[in-house]
C-alpha cells in the first residue's frame, strides 16, 4: 500500500470524526456551526481527491482544437468539481439559517451556550 | 472541560476516525478519474457526437446546468432560503435614507467603479463556458458591487444608483422567472406538442427532439440554455448577497430606542 | 402515453417551485388575500396533478421513469415514478392542501405571511423530489431544500422564545444529519463512481456499466457506508436515540406546521431511507447489507417503547402528539426492518395512514390551543361541551391513532403484528415491544380524550371558523373512508411494497429506461 496515495482519505477521515465530536459534544451554538461548516469542507475535500488525476492534468475545460477523446484521458474530473461547487452554494444556505437563528437565540437568551438554554424538556 | 468530558471526547474521535479510515482502506489510490467523469469530459463538446453533448466547452459548467442540471436548480432554491432565512428574522419596515453631503467626484467615481465590477460579473456569467466561472460566481462579485458601497460609503447611496430593498427583491426574483422559464419551456412544448420532452432540456437528443438553439450568435456562446440561465442565477445570487448585506447591516435597537423616547 | 399523465408528477412540482417565489411577488404587489389565493389555487393544482400521476401509475400505465434534462440515468438524474413513491406524493399534495386551507385563518395574526407560503412551498418540492429521485446525490439536495425550509418553519413566531430554541436545536442536528448523508455521497462515489440508486445494486450483483464502469473500492467498506446512512436518516426520522429535538420542534411550531412535520417530514424521511437500503444496497440480497435492516429493526423497537412510554408523562397537548409520533416511527422502522414484504407493506400503509392521522390531531389541537390559550392538557376540561363538533373530530382521529376497528390505522397495525408474527426464526419476538407500544400508546391517548370530556361548560377564547373545520374534516374523511376499504389498502400496500422491494425489477426500470447505444 502506497501511503502517500491513501493520506488524503487519512486527514479527512481525522477531521470528519472531529468535527462530527464538536458538533455532537461542544456546547457553544458558534463552535457547533463552524463544525458543521468544516465538515462539508471534509467532505469537498475527499471529493477533490477523488476526481483528481495526476500526472500532467488539465482542467475540465477543453482547449480550442483538441481532440474530445485526448481531453478526456488528461483532464480532471467535472462531476467531482460540479458536486462541490453546489455544496458550497449549499453550505452558504445552511450558514445564513443557522446565523439567523444563533443571533436570535442570542437575543431572547443572552448566551449561545446550549447548556444555560433550558427553556424546553428535551 | 471536565476529565470524563475529555475521556468521551477522545474515545470518540478515536473510535469515528478508525471507522472510517478502516471504510478507506479499500479505497483505490488517489489519482484516476472514473469513467462517469471521462464520459462528460469526452461529450460535453464533441461535434460528431452531438445527441449527447451539452455544447459548453467548460465540462464543469456543461454538467451544472445540463447533465445535472435539475439539481443546479434547486440548489439555486436552497441559496433562495438562505436569502429567505435572512429576511424573516431581521427585516424591517423602513425604507432607506438617502445620505447627502458625497462630493461629486465621489459619487462619479463610485459609479464608475460599480460599472466595472458589473462588467466583469457580467463576462465572469457569461464566458463561463469557455473559461471558470459561473452565475454564483458571476453573482458573488456583483453582490461584491454593492456590499462594497455599502460598506465603503453608506447604505444610504444606494438610492443614488436606484435600488432599495423591495427592488432588489423584484429584481432576485426576476432571475428566478429567469431560470424557471427556461426549465419550463420543454415541459410545455412536450404538452402542445403531443411527444416527450424533458424539464431542463437543452440540446435535441436522438430519442427527444426538443432543443434550445446551440449558438447564441457568436460561436464562443455556445451552450443553449446555460448562458441565459446563468445569468437568471447571476442576478439571482447577487441580488440576493446584496438583500442579506442590506438587511444585515440595518443599524440594530436605534428603531427600540426610539420607541422608548415616544 | 398521454403526455399530461407523463409530465404530472414533475408539474406538481415545479408548480410548487414556482409557488415559492411567486407569492413574494404577489405579496408585494397586493395584500395577504391575493397571496392566500395564489398558494391555494396553486396547492390545489399540484393536488390534481398528484392524483393524475398516481392513476398514470396504476390504472393506466406501467411505472416508468422520467430522465431530468432528458439524459438516461448514470449521466443525468433519474425521477422514478412507480407505485411506491407516486402514492406517497399523492399523500404530500392532500395534507399540503388541507393545511394550506388551515392556515388562512390559523395564522391570520402573524405578519410575513408571504415568507411562509414560500417555504412551505420549497418544503413542499423538496418532498416531491426525495420520493422521487433515483439519484444520491439529488436527494442530498433535497432533504436540504426540505430541511432549511422546516428549520425556519419552526420559529417562524420568532417572538417566542422557545420556538427558537427548539428551531436552533433541530437545525444543528438535522444539518448534521444531512452532512453525515453528503459524506455518504461522498464515499459512494469514490466506491462506485456512480451516484444511481439502482446502478449500486446493479454492481453489487456484478453489472458493469457502459457510463461508469464497475466498483472501484473494496466492498468491506459498505456496512460502514450504510451505517452512516442509517444513522443520518433516523436523525432526521428521529428514532430513538436521536429522538430529543422531535418533541421541541413539532410542539412549538404554528400548529399547520407541526402538522405537516410530524406527519410528512420524518415519514418522508424513513421512505428514502427504505428506498436507499431496499433499492440501493439490495438489503438482504448481498450478504452484509443486511446490518442497516437490524439497526431499523432493533432501534425501531426501543423507539416505539420508549417514545409511548414518555407519552403517558406528557402534560402539554402537542407534546404527547409529538412523542406518539415517535412511537409511530418506531414501528415503521421495525416493519420496514424486518426485511419481508409483508413488512414492507404494513409499513407503507403505516406511513400513509399515520400521515393522515398525525396531521388531523396536530391540526385539531391547534383548534383547542386557541380556544382555551393554552397547552396543558388539564385546561381541556369542559372542552367537548363548548366544542362538541370538533371534539368529535378528534374523539375519531384519536380512536384512528389507538387502531380502533373500522378505521384506517387499525388495519396498518394488525398489518404490522401479522408482519412480525410471520416473520419467523427470532424476529417474532419483536412483537412484545409492538404490543406494548400499541398498548400504551392507547392508554395515553384514552387519558387525554377522558379529560376533554370531562369536567363542567366552560368559556372559550374563540371559535373555530368554517375553513379550519373543513380541512381538519377532510382529513378525518380520508381516515374513515380508507378505513372502510381495507382490501383496497392491502392491495395498494402489496403493489408499493413489491415495487420497492423487487429489486431486479426496479434495476430493469432505471437502466434500461432507455435503449442507449452500448
Amino acid at each position: 500500500m502506497n501511503i502517500a496515495g491513501q493520506l488524503p482519505y487519512i486527514l479527512i477521515a481525522m477531521m470528519a470524526s472531529l468535527c462530527i465530536y464538536a458538533i455532537l459534544f461542544k456546547s457553544n451554538l458558534f463552535k457547533k456551526m463552524l463544525a458543521i461548516f468544516l465538515l462539508t469542507d471534509a467532505v469537498n475535500l475527499l471529493y477533490i481527491v477523488q476526481g483528481y488525476r495526476s500526472g500532467n492534468s488539465i482542467p475540465p475545460i477543453i482547449p480550442p482544437g483538441m481532440d474530445p477523446s485526448e481531453f478526456a484521458s488528461l483532464a480532471v474530473d467535472p462531476l467531482a468539481h460540479y458536486f462541490v461547487v453546489t455544496a458550497v452554494v449549499i453550505g452558504l444556505a445552511e450558514v445564513a439559517t443557522l446565523t439567523a437563528l444563533t443571533i436570535y437565540t442570542y437575543r431572547h437568551y443572552g448566551t449561545i451556550e446550549t447548556r444555560k438554554i433550558k427553556e424546553l424538556r428535551g | 472541560m471536565s476529565l470524563k468530558d475529555s475521556i468521551i471526547g477522545i474515545s470518540f474521535v478515536a473510535l469515528m476516525t478508525a471507522i472510517l479510515i478502516y471504510a478507506f482502506l479499500g479505497y483505490p489510490e488517489v489519482g484516476f478519474v472514473r469513467p462517469l467523469g471521462e464520459f462528460y469530459l469526452y461529450n460535453t463538446f464533441n461535434f460528431n457526437e452531438q445527441g449527447w453533448w451539452s455544447a459548453s466547452p467548460n465540462a464543469v459548467t456543461g454538467v451544472l446546468w445540463d447533465y445535472r442540471g435539475y439539481d443546479t436548480l434547486y440548489e439555486t432554491m436552497v441559496f433562495y432560503v438562505g436569502i429567505v432565512a435572512i429576511a424573516l428574522f431581521f427585516e424591517k419596515e423602513s425604507s432607506l435614507r438617502r445620505t447627502s453631503g458625497m462630493t461629486v467626484i465621489v459619487r462619479a467615481t463610485t459609479k464608475l467603479v460599480f460599472v466595472f465590477i458589473l462588467t466583469s460579473a457580467m463576462a465572469i456569467t457569461i464566458f463561463s463556458v469557455k473559461t471558470p466561472g459561473g452565475g454564483f460566481q458571476g453573482g458573488s462579485i456583483m453582490a461584491i458591487a454593492y456590499i462594497a458601497i455599502i460598506i465603503a460609503l453608506s447604505r444610504g447611496f444606494l438610492p443614488e444608483l436606484r435600488m432599495d430593498l423591495s427592488k432588489a427583491h423584484l429584481i432576485k426574483i426576476f432571475g428566478l422567472i429567469l431560470i424557471f422559464s427556461l426549465t419550463v419551456i420543454p415541459v410545455a412544448y412536450s404538452l402542445a406538442s403531443g411527444t416527450v420532452a424533458y424539464a431542463l432540456q437543452n440540446q435535441p437528443k436522438p430519442w427527444s427532439e426538443f432543443g434550445y438553439p446551440t449558438f447564441l450568435g457568436l460561436y464562443s456562446l455556445s451552450g443553449g440554455m446555460v448562458i441565459p440561465i446563468q445569468v437568471g442565477e447571476l442576478v439571482h445570487v447577487g441580488m440576493g448577497f446584496t438583500i442579506m448585506f442590506l438587511i444585515l447591516t440595518e443599524r440594530e435597537g436605534k428603531k427600540e430606542l426610539g420607541g422608548k423616547r415616544s | 402515453m398521454n403526455v399530461l399523465f407523463f409530465q404530472a408528477p414533475i408539474l406538481a412540482m415545479l408548480l410548487a417551485l414556482m409557488g415559492s417565489f411567486g407569492c413574494i411577488i404577489v405579496g408585494l404587489f397586493s395584500g395577504r388575500r391575493a397571496v392566500e389565493w395564489f398558494t391555494g389555487i396553486l396547492t390545489a393544482v399540484s393536488l390534481v396533478l398528484s392524483a393524475l400521476a398516481v392513476v398514470n401509475v396504476f390504472f393506466l400505465d406501467e411505472p416508468y421513469v422520467y430522465m431530468m434534462g432528458g439524459w438516461p440515468p448514470p449521466v443525468g438524474i433519474p425521477y422514478v415514478i412507480d407505485r411506491y413513491s407516486a402514492p406517497l406524493a399523492l399523500v404530500v399534495s392532500a395534507i399540503f392542501f388541507a393545511t394550506m386551507v388551515y392556515s388562512v385563518r390559523y395564522i391570520e395574526r402573524d405578519r410575513d405571511v408571504k415568507w411562509y407560503y414560500s417555504l412551505r412551498f420549497l418544503m413542499q418540492a423538496g418532498m416531491y423530489g426525495l420520493l422521487f429521485s433515483g439519484d444520491m446525490f439529488h436527494i442530498f439536495v433535497m432533504l436540504e431544500l426540505m430541511g432549511l425550509s422546516a428549520i425556519l418553519l419552526v420559529p417562524f413566531r420568532k417572538e417566542v422564545k422557545a420556538s427558537v430554541e427548539a428551531g436552533i436545536k433541530y437545525g444543528i442536528y438535522d444539518i448534521l444529519a444531512i452532512s453525515i448523508y453528503y459524506l455518504c455521497t461522498a464515499m459512494i462515489f469514490g466506491m462506485f463512481g456512480t451516484m444511481t440508486v439502482a446502478e449500486i445494486a446493479a454492481k453489487l450483483g456484478g453489472y458493469v456499466s457502459p457510463f461508469s464502469g464497475g466498483i472501484f473500492a473494496n466492498t468491506a467498506a459498505l456496512p460502514v457506508i450504510i451505517a452512516l446512512i442509517v444513522w443520518s436518516f433516523t436523525i432526521g426520522s428521529a428514532v430513538v436515540p436521536q429522538h430529543f429535538w422531535l418533541p421541541d420542534a413539532h410542539s412549538m411550531a404554528p400548529s399547520s406546521i407541526s402538522a405537516i412535520l410530524s406527519g410528512l417530514l420524518v415519514q418522508v424521511n424513513i421512505a428514502v431511507l427504505a428506498r436507499i437500503l431496499f433499492d440501493g444496497f439490495a438489503a438482504g440480497s448481498y450478504p452484509g447489507n443486511e446490518i442497516g435492516l437490524h439497526a431499523l429493526l432493533i432501534l425501531g423497537a426501543i423507539s416505539s417503547v420508549i417514545g409511548a412510554a414518555f407519552m403517558l408523562v406528557q402534560s402539554d397537548i402537542k407534546r404527547l402528539i409529538a412523542y406518539s409520533t415517535i412511537a409511530n416511527l418506531g414501528l415503521i422502522a421495525m416493519g420496514f426492518g424486518l426485511g419481508t414484504i409483508q413488512g414492507a407493506s404494513a409499513s407503507y400503509l403505516h406511513i400513509i395512514n399515520h400521515a393522515f392521522v398525525k396531521a388531523a390531531l396536530f391540526m385539531i389541537a391547534g383548534v383547542f390551543i386557541h380556544a382555551t390559550g393554552s397547552r396543558e392538557i388539564s385546561s381541556l376540561k369542559g372542552i367537548s361541551k363548548v366544542l362538541p363538533g370538533t371534539s368529535l373530530l378528534y374523539t375519531i382521529g384519536t380512536l384512528a391513532a389507538i387502531g380502533f376497528p373500522p378505521l384506517s390505522m387499525f388495519w396498518s397495525k394488525l398489518l404490522l403484528l401479522f408482519s412480525v408474527l410471520s416473520a419467523g426464526g427470532s424476529y417474532q419476538y419483536v412483537v412484545v415491544p409492538m404490543a406494548l407500544t400499541i398498548v400504551l400508546e392507547s392508554i395515553a391517548q384514552i387519558r387525554l380524550l377522558a379529560v376533554i370530556y370531562s369536567g363542567e361548560k366552560r368559556s372559550v377564547n374563540c371559535r373555530p371558523s368554517y375553513p379550519v373545520i373543513a380541512s381538519v374534516g377532510m382529513m378525518i374523511g380520508i381516515i374513515v373512508i380508507t378505513g372502510l376499504m381495507p382490501s383496497l389498502l392491502f392491495e395498494l400496500g402489496g403493489l408499493a411494497a413489491s415495487d420497492l422491494l423487487n429489486i431486479d425489477s426496479y434495476i430493469d426500470l432505471v437502466l434500461k429506461s432507455l435503449n442507449y447505444p452500448p
